[in-house]
């Protein structure tokens, strides 16, 4: 939490929350006020992943925000919501089931006719700003499948527990986004050869003034790959409005710290960008992970910005517990990613990891994209059988059995082991 | 004031949570009321069971 002021000497929490937001409403006829929110389900019905700390399912419900289905919420305010794993068995994630995430609370409605993206940084020739329209009409339209996970994802998961969003498996997505290259949009304005980072900020901020705003940098070269986007479409329809409504930053195979929503600048910049969520947030200790891309500008002695996904894959259509049938083929389902060098095999076990066969690897929308896979195998006698897989990748890297531990639970790609029951 | 000011800005696009955050109880103990008023400026309470009960437990 921030430096954060007692709102009232004598008001309650709740009095003082009442007594706000029935102001607000009167004041403003606030934008999401008045829509119908649907009753959350009870944490009994929630699909949590196994092993998250014990307190999530104190709290966890299936609510949906305006305008998305019922997720899994896990903090209101600001808004982290992660998605159910069944909807990972399609490749592409729907927008109306697409994970929430964000550290600020004051997130605004943006309208896409007054939104503006200002072009600036010391490393620029020419300062620029753009309208969306602008935007859509003066470059060339671009579009890529690409992985969003949050760098978080499956944090619920670390043992020994670290604080945070204690996410499951669904604080990711996979989206075909479209807009326009970041490098053309740059080009325009002339980027300068001591160009070193390109910071991004967005229109979300902090409650108090002590907040740190939330700006990221990326190395000047991750922003001028082909690949960076500014993104306005997501799987064919505008960008849900907590998905980054009207314009996002798409960085394929890097997570989705960078991938600034309802981005609002962009700086080219000749020094390194500073601020809380540069460093201390979003390290990783140096040397623990197999990662190509590096982030020089921002590294110290310690540790390094994380970068991009780490190998991994995920079992989408079969659940602990679940009960199959003696005799009967039982198709396992799932999907692969990794930082975009293109999943090349996926093995998978159904006895715990002694022997592992090859999966089929199904429809290729491209190297950031989910690899979906599948597996049949027929169960010969009653018993537990404990579904595993692993992915590898065109590197040849490939997930591990015990979690690479970092004190912010960045990274967890174990192999996960499911049990079913054949009878 | 101004912090005041802003939180009910935000208020009103977080406007859905308002009803749904008084669902979240915390302990009663000591300290309590002022976890509930400071924290809750910037965040749902949310996050405190969520995290609480490992970071409680004894070393």
């Amino acid at each position: 939490m921030a430096n954060a002021r007692r709102p009232s000497g004598t008001l309650a929490r709740r009095s003082f929350l009442h007594k706000a937001g029935l102001a607000t409403v009167a004041a403003a006829g606030a934008p999401f006020i008045g829509r119908l929110i649907p009753p959350a389900l009870a944490a009994d019905n929630v699909p949590l992943a196994h092993g998250v700390p014990d307190g999530v399912r104190t709290i966890a419900n299936l609510e949906a925000l305006p305008g998305k289905k019922p997720l899994i919420k896990l903090s209101y305010r600001p808004p982290n919501y992660e998605t159910p794993v069944n909807y990972f068995n399609d490749v592409l994630t729907p927008n109306d089931a697409f994970f929430v995430r964000y550290h600020l609370s004051n997130i605004p409605e943006v309208k896409a006719e007054t939104w503006r993206l200002a072009i600036g940084g010391d490393s620029v020739e020419r300062p620029a700003q753009y309208s969306l329209a602008d935007l859509k009409n003066g470059f060339e339209q671009v579009e890529v499948v690409a992985v969003c996970q949050c760098s978080g994802n499956r944090r619920g998961l670390s043992q020994p527990h670290v604080q945070g969003v204690e996410w499951g498996y669904g604080a990711m997505g996979n989206a075909r986004w479209r807009g326009v290259r970041l490098k053309d949009v740059l080009a325009k304005s002339g980027v300068k050869k001591d160009a070193l980072e390109v910071a991004f900020d967005g229109a979300d901020s902090g409650v108090v003034d002590k907040t740190p705003d939330f700006i990221k940098s990326v190395p000047a070269w991750k922003a001028l790959d082909e690949n960076t986007i500014i993104a306005f479409e997501m799987n064919g329809a505008p960008l849900p409005h907590w998905n980054g409504f009207p314009a996002r930053i798409v960085l394929p195979g890097w997570t989705g710290t960078y991938w600034m929503k309802h981005v609002t600048s962009v700086n080219v910049i000749a020094k390194p960008q500073g601020g809380f969520w540069m460093n201390p947030a979003y390290r990783i200790p140096k040397g623990k992970f197999p990662l190509v891309d590096r982030f020089l500008s921002q590294e110290t002695d310690a540790n390094t910005p994380i970068t991009e996904m780490v190998v991994n894959s995920l079992i989408t259509n079969t659940s602990d517990g679940q009960r199959i049938k003696v005799g009967q083929a039982h198709e396992v389902r799932g999907v692969a990613w990794d930082g975009g060098y293109g999943i090349t095999q996926v093995e998978v076990s159904s006895d715990g990891g002694k022997s592992w066969r090859p999966a089929s690897l199904g429809q290729d929308l491209g190297r950031y994209s989910f690899r979906p896979w599948s597996y049949r195998f027929t169960p010969g006698k009653p018993g537990t059988y404990g579904i595993m897989a692993k992915a590898t990748n065109r590197l040849g890297a490939s997930q591990v059995f015990e979690l690479v531990f970092n004190p912010a639970g960045y990274h967890h790609n174990v192999v996960q082991l499911v049990n079913v029951v054949a009878a | 004031m101004k912090s005041i000011v802003t939180a009910i800005a935000l208020l009103a696009v977080a406007a859905p949570a308002l009803a749904q955050e008084d669902k979240i109880k915390l302990k009663d103990g000591p300290g309590r009321e002022a976890v509930e008023v400071n924290c809750s400026v910037c965040h749902s309470l949310d996050y405190i069971p969520m995290n609480s009960p490992f970071l409680d437990r004894p070393k």
